[in-house]
C-alpha cells in the first residue's frame, strides 16, 4: 500500500486517470488476472463513484483511444497514471513492444525527461523484489 | 496502496478474502477515525483481491459500524490471517505512525496467526521499506510529498 496521492485529485482527474489505465489494459489485446487485479486495485484507490466505475468497466470492453484519454488528463493525474500504467503493464511479467510504445507516448505527452520509462521500470522491479520479500517473510514465519 | 505481484490472497476463497477486508476496516477504525487515505487503501485492497461486488458492499457497510476484531478472526485460516496482518500493517502506516490502538489490533491479529512479537516487528520493518519505495516512485514522476526528501 503506497502512501499515495491519487485519492486527493479532483474527481474528474481521478476518472481520467482510471480511463488511461483502462486503455493500458487493452494495449496488448489480452487482459491477464494479474493486470485485472492491479487495475481493480488502482480503481479502488481512485475512489470513483459507482457510475464512474461502471463507465470505466465499459471502457475495458471498448477502450478509448490514447488521444481521448490524454486530452482529459491534467499534469499531476497524468504523471500518476503513467507511473501506475508502468506497474500494470509489468504486472504479468513482461512489457511488450506495444505497451512500451504507449508508455513512451504518454511520457512524451507529459514532457517527462528522457529515460523516465526506464527509471519507472527499474523502480517497478525494485517494488516486485520488495513484495517478494514480504511473501518470503510470511512463508518463513509459517515454518 | 499498491501491491505488486499476483497477490497470494487471490488463491483464497471469497469468504476468507472478505474477512481480510473486514480486518482492514477494523484496523483502520481502531484509532477512532477513518481518514480518506484509509478508505482509499481498503478499496484498493478489495480491488487487488478482486472481491465480489456484493462482498465489497458488505465491507463498506462496516465502515460506519466497525466489527469486533475477534468476531472477524474467528473462522479465518492461518494463511488468511497472515495476509490480513501484512495488509493491516500496510494500511495502518498510510496515515503516518502506528498509534497504540492500531498496534493493539496488529498484535491481536499477529497472536491469532501464531506469530511472536519479534516476527511482528519484522513485518513492520518490511512495511517501512515501502515508504522509501513510494518516495522513490514519486521522485521519478516529480510529484514529491512533504517529507520525501528525508526518506530518500
Amino acid at each position: 500500500m503506497l502512501p499515495d496521492t491519487v485519492h486527493k485529485l479532483p474527481q474528474a482527474e481521478r476518472f481520467a486517470y482510471a480511463r488511461l489505465l483502462a486503455f493500458m489494459t487493452r494495449v496488448d489485446n489480452e487482459l491477464t488476472v494479474e493486470e485485472m487485479s492491479m487495475f481493480e486495485q488502482r480503481l479502488g484507490t481512485a475512489l470513483l463513484s459507482p457510475k464512474q466505475r461502471k463507465m470505466i468497466r465499459a471502457d475495458l470492453k471498448n477502450p478509448p483511444s490514447l488521444e481521448e484519454c490524454l486530452e482529459d488528463l491534467g499534469e499531476e493525474a497524468g504523471r500518476l497514471a503513467l507511473r501506475d500504467a508502468v506497474l500494470m503493464a509489468a504486472s504479468d511479467g513482461t512489457v511488450d513492444e506495444d505497451e512500451r510504445e504507449a508508455l513512451e507516448d504518454i511520457a512524451d505527452h507529459l514532457d517527462l525527461a528522457p529515460g523516465a520509462i526506464n527509471r519507472l521500470l527499474a523502480w517497478t522491479v525494485d517494488g516486485y523484489a520488495w513484495m517478494q520479500a514480504g511473501y518470503d517473510l510470511l512463508n518463513d514465519l509459517s515454518r | 496502496m499498491i501491491l505488486l505481484l499476483p497477490d497470494a490472497a487471490l488463491s483464497l476463497a471469497e469468504e476468507q478474502r472478505r474477512k481480510i477486508a473486514c480486518t482492514l476496516v477494523m484496523v483502520a477504525a481502531a484509532d477512532g477515525a477513518l481518514v480518506r487515505e484509509e478508505i482509499s487503501a481498503i478499496e484498493a485492497a478489495m480491488g487487488a483481491m478482486m472481491l465480489h461486488p456484493e462482498s465489497r458492499e458488505e465491507v463498506r457497510q462496516l465502515l460506519t459500524q466497525p466489527p469486533e476484531l475477534d468476531t472477524i478472526l474467528e473462522g479465518m485460516e492461518t494463511s488468511a490471517i497472515r495476509i490480513a496482518l501484512r495488509d493491516s500493517a500496510l494500511l495502518a502506516s498510510v496515515d503516518g505512525d502506528y498509534d497504540d490502538a492500531e498496534l493493539w489490533a496488529l498484535r491481536r491479529i499477529s497472536d491469532a496467526g501464531g506469530l511472536s512479537e519479534k516476527e511482528l516487528s519484522e513485518i513492520l520493518a518490511w512495511v517501512s521499506d515501502l515508504w522509501k519505495m513510494s518516495a522513490s516512485g514519486r521522485s521519478i514522476i516529480s510529484l514529491p510529498m512533504p517529507g520525501d526528501e528525508d526518506i530518500l
